[in-house]
């Protein structure tokens, strides 16, 4: 039975994502280690998540692929004490926080480092860890 | 976005209202449960099953998530009507059926509107099977391993680090909430007593910075509530109605990934890119707005904190508080039993807790026990007589408010 706080999701395995169309590029990119973002042709505002349509604009224009330096800072994070389900058991605890990237758009993402050494503003930088699931992460500079 | 019609605050009440509870001695289902409240409510009416002319649901209950739930209710009752829909953005849409009843009677498609919602989590489906696949963005979220907790967490961390709010701060809020609940008598963490803010900071992290008694619990096992709507007319024949003075909503997106994404918004959502300011602010204002009253004119509210932040963040969106000032209302105990400004008066989600999707309609009924004087828990010290009424849904997403009184506009 659950306690106070607690929202588990059955898992037996890591969860694969649940690809759109909008961004096969993006997963594309994850297989070769590079991390893609798009591009409004007409407002230039960097785009995630990925779409066929510009919202940010009235132009209705297409976006276009850009690779990320994946370099940015700490927008946000939380230290994951108890994980969803068993799988991620042996990886807690974990961080998981929002990501601003240089390019000005924004990740959901794990933060590799020590739970004591997050904070807000601190500096982190793109890395492919080895895993079953392929995921882009980041880690304290 | 179009500012709603303020006649739209004179035109409809509330004339009947039932709650039903299930619990491991009392087993109920959601039918069971949905029934057994609009029977309670056709009565507190003084109407039939055959004057309801249509049927709102907010989304189906987790406890039986068949799809158009709100149509296997209206057969079950064998109650026809014109039109049965479910308002399905979150919890938001529970909250939201009240307006949308006073616009279906407004427009004339209805003398009586039933609105019910019922749910029972625990007593009938493994609730490790309700987390974070269905609210966290199965794309760019869930692969990394989050708990809702985790997600309402990115919150909490720019609430604390913008605004200089500490974990004993939040702790404050659970004492405070802790403080309703064990006076009412199906209120999930009634059994736990009194707490201190110690008690808090011993209580083990869940995902950092929110600890296991700065989050809502589920339980109890089962609940409902419903409501019958009508004309402002038709409620001067009523025995108890409540007055439906003001209602709004707002959505504004589905994953917090899209949320920290928006850069520009129609609904004011302060300097974006920013979590810290929710659509709860909008719903509030046209609420406000329709009933041509302000955040003062409020008696009591009844908000949707299911973590210690959220119901600080809610506070200010609804107008209570200034941004990032809601721990100074905390601080005033105007929000305590004894209070002038009675919050949650049922415990709140955090310490109510949360039976399913119904956990918005047992604000409702809290809200409008309190402002008839007759509610199951501890009663409100000021003699309430307008209530705001908010519920949340999904990660941030989906607000609805509603303004009830006991006195006609
Ligand atoms: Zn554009």
């Amino acid at each position: 039975m659950l306690e106070q706080g607690e929202f588990a999701d059955y898992q037996e395995s890591f969860p694969q994502p649940r690809v759109t169309q909008d961004a096969l590029p993006y997963w594309e990119g994850v297989k070769q280690k590079k991390l893609l973002f798009q591009r409004c042709p007409a407002c230039h505002g960097a785009i995630f998540p990925p779409r066929s349509i510009c919202p940010m604009c009235d132009a209705g224009a297409a976006p276009q692929w850009e690779q990320s330096k994946g370099e940015g800072e700490i927008y946000s994070f939380s230290v994951v004490h108890r994980p969803p389900s068993a799988v991620w058991k042996a990886h807690a605890p974990y961080t998981i926080g929002l990501v601003r990237l240089d390019e000005d758009y924004f990740l959901f993402t794990e933060i590799e480092g020590k739970p004591e050494d997050m904070a807000v503003g601190k500096r982190v930088t793109l890395t492919f860890p080895e895993r079953d699931v392929p995921l882009p992460t980041f880690r304290l500079v | 976005m179009k500012p709603l019609d303020r006649a739209l605050g004179r035109v409809a009440a509330i004339v009947g209202m039932g709650d039903a509870y299930a619990d491991r001695e009392h087993v109920k289902d959601p039918l069971q449960l949905a029934s057994e409240a609009s029977w309670a409510a056709f009565r507190d009416a003084g109407i039939t099953k055959d004057q309801i002319d249509v049927l709102l649901t907010g989304r189906a209950p987790w406890a039986d998530r068949r799809p158009q739930w709100n149509n296997i209710f209206a057969s079950h009752l064998q109650m026809p009507v014109r039109m049965t829909t479910e308002l399905t953005f979150h919890g938001a849409g529970v909250n939201a059926m009240i307006g949308q009843a006073a616009l279906a009677v407004a427009s004339g498609a209805a003398d009586y509107v039933l609105c019910v919602q019922a749910d029972a989590v625990e007593l009938f489906i493994d609730a490790t099977a309700v987390g974070a696949a269905t609210d966290a963005c199965p794309q760019f979220e869930f692969p990394y391993g989050p708990t809702i907790p985790t997600i309402y967490a990115q919150l909490a961390c720019r609430y604390m680090h913008e605004f200089g709010v500490t974990e004993e701060d939040f702790a404050e809020v659970a004492v405070q909430r802790q403080e309703w609940a064990v006076h009412h008598p199906k209120a999930a963490k009634r059994k736990h007593g009194l707490i201190t803010v110690d008690d808090v900071m011993r209580s083990p992290y869940i995902s950092s910075p929110l600890r296991r008694w700065m989050c809502a619990t589920w339980g109890p096992g089962g609940t409902a509530g419903a409501f019958i709507v009508t004309s402002v007319e038709r409620a001067a024949r009523a025995k108890n109605p409540i007055y439906i003075r003001g209602f709004g909503t707002c959505t504004t997106h589905e994953y917090l990934c899209e949320r920290i994404n928006l850069r520009k918004s129609t609904v004011p959502l302060g300097n974006l890119p920013a979590i810290t300011t929710t659509g709860a602010a909008h719903a509030a204002r046209e609420a406000y707005a329709m009933a041509d009253m302000k955040p003062e004119d409020m008696d009591m509210a009844a908000v949707a904190g299911n973590f210690s932040h959220t119901f600080l963040v809610q506070l200010e969106d609804l107008g209570f508080a200034p941004k990032g000032r809601a721990m100074d209302l905390v601080r005033s105990g105007r929000m305590r039993p004894g209070g002038d400004f009675p919050v949650d008066t049922n415990g709140g989600w955090m310490g109510f807790g949360q039976p399913g999707i119904s956990v918005a309609a047992d604000s409702l009924v809290e809200t409008i026990r309190q402002l008839r004087g007759n509610p199951l828990g501890l009663k409100a010290g000021n003699d309430p007589k307008t209530a705001m009424a908010y519920s949340a849904g999904g990660m941030l997403a989906c607000h609805s408010t509603v303004i009830l009184s006991t006195e006609k506009a």
